[in-house]
């Protein structure tokens, strides 16, 4: 233990160690003196005295080491000296360090990158009070599987668990905003009052809603966002107390919520929160209907309660609901589940799947680094044996290795983390609209979130230090191994594969990781290709998407559409149109989903009733999109809201609940209690794709937009001879001119819309792509260099056979047989790897297998290629060689 | 290599310094002097010990360092006997307290030393 005046005086001695040094050797002088005159008392001769004493004394210079030892402070005296060393070596070998550096930097800039994409995503905790103290409540349906709950349920959960300090529920819905001469889409959370107060978000501007009544005759209230702030009311606190509009109904804000809170779930961008007793405006019914489960309650323990508790005295509630309102509530069960858990269930793990392969390229620019020092310790062997020879202890040896690899290693990180800062930036830009990383649904990308922060400093020092430690110990180990003789004698060792067996072992792991890398990315983009070509059972070429909200009812909003429908049909270039709820692909998640009944068709017994997604699409869809009609008809210009309901159903659905029937003419029950209605099927179409190119088909159901007493917004579909976008801007114009009042959204096409589906898969094959690429560039510069290398020290070998006679290509052959044989065991290696890795890949293939032959045959045809070049090049060299100087140079 | 160093300074009869009892030579040193330079303390205990214990001076200042930062002991510079200057070690309040410390520590382990390569009178040998 040491005190406080002990390290008090340390640090003093320290800073006054040059003082301390000279008086302690003044000291010293001075005792020698002493000794001198005592030996000349006892009668040693005046000349000899001094040195008698000397002698007697010791090496002055190694004792005065000891005694400032006392100090403590010596190792970092020596770690500063070797520092120093190291960065003189550094300045000396200026290739050797840029090269070295600049590998460093890439992998650990790629990993500072690619960590603070997966931290700002995926694993930093949502900005709220105690994130990680935050319980998951679910129902269970009849099959056990959790559900989201009802509001009335969640208000009898609340109110009767009592080891929950309190319980919030949400749900999210799509309200489109309205502004001047803008309208958005937005992800709106619809919440109980304590949302904020439970989650501890503060306000930016304004206030935010809670448990005490609002004031009456307020109407509906909304929060906004920071980010919907910022964009759309460019931060101006007066938007305060003034009215916006959702979906033409007026809504006071109240607030905007603190900058940095975007929900709960990690990686979604809330635009708007509103109180359930706001949304209740739109449909009164949500929040009082015990079958309309559509809620996510979350909540905090009270203080003391464990999980386990709370789940046994949930299940006891839920027991209770079950008999009490049996309709709704039979064989419902409650589950928790700690945030813990929580994100486990949603696995999020393909970030981490991209971290790891950033991983991959930084160990490959490790192995770079390690053979780079190990090719340059060799030129160092007589230096290294000198030390030794001078009585250099191993360990000594080492660490100062290690020093000079760690100042290496803070370089690249360095270098590293300025890449990083420019790379970071670009972020935003790559994952542009949707995809790999969820945008808010204005489309706008998140912009605010991938920080050079404190965590990833932290986890790029880390990284960094592991680095050190991978690519400077083996280099070091071996060099300290060295017999000082044999290195003091004749310099480097001769080529008998000693040193370099660690480069070819190195090159070859490089070569493995390669595989690994590149197989990856192959069958990334293989999946990416089969998806851009998929059947997805509807054409989607020269197809214009147009949002639009006309005023007013249903009513007059079909008229507004049939009559520019009727407009477009003089339109050059114009070759049909038709409405639609949602267009197919757009992201809106298959559209609604409601209970069906189909009479004849008998639930299995303990089932929960049919739940079916459905779409409203007007007459003239399916031609539009060469949806196949297979039997019956589509929906026409009689099916109005006056005739009797009707539905198109897909082959899907025909199949699971009509076996071997025609389902054409049966009549089916669509909705809740007293909402629901009877609709006849007139059609059965082929199966087309609705949310995502990769889904299995599900039974569904088209419901005639006609119909949708509901409704007034709608998508205009246009399919036009050549590109749609050129024909936007008139159609638009028609739109105005027919209702200057109606709202038209910016135009896009339903290609646009397919593609934008893709861009997860493209954005995750493209960033795979590119680190493979770097990892590709790095192993064969790897390989190019340690063959350069080899030929290089065999120069008088390889001089000699030429003088002797051998031939031009059995010389070449012999560098290129010993290169392949390296890239040969790499690549052998890789494949075993690559079977192993690419299983985790699985689950973001589609219609690749994970060990897809041709990709294997093609990772393994670019390899070849790649590491012939990177051998030939070297053994052309070699044999170039003038046997006259080659065998005189040494 | 000839040895004129040992013609000066007999070695027979000397011994080590029992490892770990140095500070506590010093310190008493100083205690019973007062003041004292590098040299002093080595020539007392050499001189007080009839020259069987020798401090080798490779000892010596490592071991004044490590009691200066320890706070035992402070140094002064002043004028040696002969008028040189030289740095004088003086004991601190602390360097007493651990004297006493070392000193008891010493006679416990002495005295169990004692006792095992004496026999114990009355035991039968």
């Amino acid at each position: 233990m040491e005190s406080l005046g002990e390290l008090g005086r340390r640090v003093r001695f320290w800073l006054h160690r040059s003082e301390a040094n000279r008086e302690l050797e003044e000291e010293m002088q001075f005792h020698l003196q002493m000794k001198a005159r005592q030996y000349q008392e006892a009668g040693m001769p005046e000349r000899e005295a001094p040195f008698a004493a000397q002698r007697q004394f010791g090496n002055p210079l190694l004792l005065k080491e000891l005694s400032s030892d006392a100090w403590g402070w010596r190792w970092l005296e020596t770690f500063l000296q070797d520092v120093r060393f190291a960065a003189r070596a550094m300045k000396q070998n200026k290739v050797f360090t840029a090269v070295a550096v600049l590998t460093l930097a890439l992998g650990i800039g790629a990993n500072a990158i690619m960590f603070s994409l997966v931290d700002g995503v995926w694993t930093r905790p949502i900005p709220v009070r105690d994130p990680r103290g935050l319980v998951h409540i679910f129902a269970t349906d009849q099959k056990g599987q959790p559900d989201t709950i009802s509001y009335p349920d969640y208000l009898d959960f609340k109110a009767q668990a009592r080891s929950l300090a309190d319980l919030f529920v949400e749900d999210r819905r799509g309200p489109t905003l309205k502004g001047d001469g803008w309208t958005q889409p937005t992800l709106t959370v619809a919440t109980s009052q304590n949302y904020f107060t439970l989650l501890g978000v503060g306000a930016q501007a304004g206030r935010m809603y809670t448990d005490n009544p609002e004031p009456p005759g307020e109407g509906p209230i909304l929060v906004l966002s920071y980010n919907l702030w910022q964009r759309r009311f460019h931060g101006d606190a007066a938007i305060v107390g003034r009215a916006v509009r959702l979906m033409d109904t007026a809504f006071t804000v109240v607030g905007v919520a603190a900058k940095g809170f975007r929900g709960t779930e990690l990686g979604e961008e809330v635009d708007l929160w509103i109180p359930m007793a706001s949304w209740d405006v739109f449909s009164p019914n949500d929040s009082k209907d015990r079958r309309f489960h559509d809620f996510v309650a979350t909540g905090r323990l009270r203080p003391g309660a464990t999980p386990e508790q709370a789940r046994a005295e949930l299940q006891l509630i839920a027991a209770r609901l079950a008999a009490n309102y049996p309709n709704s509530n039979a064989g419902r069960g409650a589950i928790l589940k700690t945030d813990f858990e929580y994100r486990v269930a949603m696995q999020h793990y393909q970030p981490f799947l991209l971290l790891g392969i950033v991983v991959l390229v930084l160990l490959i620019a490790c192995a770079n680094v390690a053979n780079l020092l190990l090719a340059r310790g060799e030129a160092r062997t007589r230096e290294i044996g000198m030390r030794l020879a001078l009585g250099c202890s191993r360990l000594r040896l080492i660490r100062q290795l290690l020093t000079e690899s760690l100042v290496l290693g803070a370089a690249g990180a360095a270098c590293g983390l300025a890449l990083a800062a420019g790379g970071i930036r670009l972020l935003p830009a790559f994952f542009q609209s949707g995809g790999l990383l969820v945008a808010n649904s204005g489309g706008q990308p998140i912009a605010n979130e991938f920080l050079l922060d404190a965590r990833v400093l932290v986890f790029t020092l880390l990284v960094s230090l592991a680095t050190v430690l991978f690519f400077g110990l083996l280099p070091a180990m071996r060099l300290s191994k060295l017999s000082p003789s044999r290195a003091a004698r004749d310099g480097a060792p001769r080529a008998r594969g000693g040193l370099l067996r660690g480069p070819g072992l190195l090159v070859s792991a490089q070569v493995a990781l390669s595989f690994i890398l590149l197989m990856s990315a192959g069958l990334l983009a293989r999946t990416l290709i089969q998806a851009m070509h998929a059947d997805l059972g509807f054409e989607r070429k020269n197809v214009l998407l147009l949002e639009m909200v006309p005023p007013g009812n249903h009513d007059h909003a079909m008229a507004f559409y049939d009559g520019l429908i009727d407009r477009l049909r003089s339109l050059p270039g114009v070759r049909r149109a038709c409405v639609t709820l949602h267009p197919p692909m757009a992201g809106y998640g298959g559209g609604f989903s409601d209970q069906v009944e189909i009479p004849g068709y008998l639930l299995p017994p303990g089932t929960p009733k049919l739940e079916i997604h459905q779409n409203r699409v007007g007459s003239g869809y399916f031609e539009l999109l060469g949806a196949r009609l297979l039997r019956g008809r589509v929906f026409d210009a009689h099916d109005t809201a006056k005739s009797r309901g009707v539905a198109v159903i897909n082959h899907t659905m025909e199949q699971r609940y009509f076996a071997g029937q025609d389902p054409v003419g049966r009549v089916i029950r669509i909705g809740l209690g007293d909402n629901a209605r009877d609709t006849e099927i007139v059609g059965v179409v082929r199966d087309i794709r609705v949310n995502t190119i990769e889904e299995q088909p599900e039974p569904y159901i088209f419901l005639a937009y006609s119909q949708a007493a509901n409704w007034a917004e709608a998508t205009l579909m246009v399919e036009t001879a050549g590109d749609p976008m050129r024909y936007a801007n008139a159609i638009r114009r028609a739109g105005l001119a027919l209702n200057p009042e109606v709202d038209i959204s910016p135009p896009t096409t339903l290609e646009n819309t397919v593609q934008d589906r893709l861009q997860g898969s493209r954005t995750t094959a493209t960033a795979v792509g590119i680190l493979a690429m770097l990892g590709l560039i790095l192993a064969s510069i790897g390989l190019y260099g340690v063959m350069s290398y080899s030929v290089a020290r065999r120069k008088r070998e390889i001089g000699i056979r030429m003088a002797l006679g051998a031939r031009f290509g059995g010389t070449v052959g012999l560098v290129l047989r010993r290169g392949m044989t390296l890239a040969g065991v790499g690549a052998a290696a890789g494949v075993l790897g690559a079977l192993a890795a690419t299983r985790l890949l699985a689950n973001m293939l589609y219609n690749v297998g994970p060990y897809d032959p041709m990709t294997l045959a093609a990772v393994a045809a670019v390899l070849s290629v790649v590491s012939l070049a990177a051998c030939y090049i070297p053994a052309r060299r070699a044999v170039r060689v003038d046997p006259a100087v080659a065998v005189r140079e040494e | 290599m000839s040895s004129s160093a040992t013609g000066n300074a007999p070695e027979h009869g000397r011994a080590e310094i029992p490892p770990g009892t140095l500070y506590m030579l010093i310190l008493k040193t100083l205690a019973r002097l007062g003041p004292l330079h590098g040299y002093g303390i080595a020539q007392y205990i050499q001189q007080v010990s009839e020259d069987v214990l020798q401090v080798e001076e490779g000892s010596l200042y490592p071991a004044l360092q490590r009691m200066l930062i320890k706070g035992w002991i402070v140094g002064e510079w002043g004028l040696s006997e002969n008028n040189r200057r030289a740095r004088f070690y003086r004991l601190t309040p602390d360097g007493d307290k651990q004297l006493s410390v070392e000193v008891s520590d010493f006679e416990r382990v002495t005295r169990a030393l004692m006792r095992v390569i004496q026999p114990a009178s009355g035991q039968p040998a």
